[in-house]
């Protein structure tokens, strides 16, 4: 169930930032996504927020701390979405 | 501005275009001579531009990426970037998503300024030089070439790199103008010396002077390569509303 989540996910970065090079397979679950690591930048950031919102229906806070941590990696992220629906 | 009597010479010194599979000099030429069609094929390959930069680029601005490519990648020269309607699909995008209450996408957002695409491939060239951005409706052309010209009489600027480029509008608008048949980017580099490729003279021309040889059909852009890829035509007109331009080509 979580594998399919993280897959998901990936696909969902993959689609949404048009990351056209990249595989699934090359984006590592624990690993930075910003900057270092798949080197995404702040517009990324954004993008990302509103496709979850999307396909998610959860609203991120763009103001506070901890969304800064939900974005450290596919791991974080994956964790912030399961926490968010139940 | 008040401007030479005789005109303006400068010199075109390189140039490059590009649509769907039209991409070489070779292509244009067949083209001009009505021997070779644009394709339906809208990839360009813009190996150089970094791909987390290139992912931004729309089809309208890989096809200005890859002119540039050609002929000034490394150039740190003053660019002057001209387009009628800009990323007109990627705003339609935008506008229409502000019609349906949808969130607009932020990536799209950033770029939705007209000297977008310059600016992105500044970054990639890793280009400081200034940047002008133009539109200026169906005269873009003929204001390009002005604006050019301007720089080129700035101390210290032997050279100045003119992009035009447009692509067609979204259906929704073709019934009020529909003035781009295909997706087409046109560099070139003015040189003030002489001596440095074709050597072509810009002059104000009385209206009833430019209506004979008027063509309203085409894009001025791609007339313009048109001109630059056929020996036998020797000048090209200004289509536009105000001032009337000719373009020829000198000895």
């Amino acid at each position: 169930m979580s594998n399919n989540m993280h897959t998901e996910v990936k696909q969902l970065i993959i689609d949404t930032l048009e990351l056209e090079d990249i595989e699934v397979n090359e984006i590592v679950d624990s690993e930075p996504l910003f900057v270092e690591g798949l080197g995404l930048d702040s517009i990324d950031a954004l993008e990302l927020g509103i496709a979850i919102q999307k396909k998610y229906g959860i609203k991120m806070d763009a103001e506070t701390q901890d969304t800064r941590e939900y974005f450290a990696s596919v791991n974080a992220l994956v964790n912030f979405i399961e926490q968010s629906r139940h | 501005m008040s401007y030479p009597e005789s005109g303006i010479t400068f010199c075109i010194k390189d140039w490059a275009a590009c649509a769907p599979g039209l991409t070489c000099q070779q292509d244009w030429q067949e083209w001009s001579a009505g021997k070779k069609a644009p394709s339906v094929d809208q990839s360009f390959d813009v190996k150089q531009v970094p791909p987390m930069l290139r992912r931004r680029l729309g089809t309208l601005g890989k096809a200005v990426a890859y002119t540039l490519c050609q002929i000034a990648w490394d150039a740190h020269i003053p660019s002057v970037f001209c387009s009628r309607h800009g990323a007109i699909q990627q705003t339609y995008k935008l506008l229409s998503d502000l019609a349906d209450e949808k969130p607009l996408s932020p990536a799209h957002f950033s770029l939705s300024v007209h000297n977008a695409i310059a600016g992105m491939l500044s970054i990639a060239r890793k280009d400081v030089s200034s940047i002008t951005a133009l539109s200026a409706g169906t005269d873009g052309l003929w204001q390009m070439l002005l604006e050019a010209y301007g720089q080129l009489e700035q101390p210290g600027v032997e050279e100045v790199l003119c992009v035009i480029y447009d692509e067609p509008l979204p259906e929704l608008y073709t019934r009020y103008v529909n003035d781009t048949p295909f997706t087409h980017a046109l560099s070139f580099v003015l040189s003030k010396q002489k001596d440095k490729g074709q050597a072509v003279t810009l002059k104000s021309v009385d209206l009833h002077h430019a209506s004979s040889a008027r063509d309203k059909d085409t894009p001025p852009a791609l007339q313009f390569i048109r001109f630059l890829s056929t020996d036998t035509l020797n000048q090209i007109v200004s289509t536009g509303h105000s001032n009337q331009w000719m373009l020829s080509k000198t000895e």
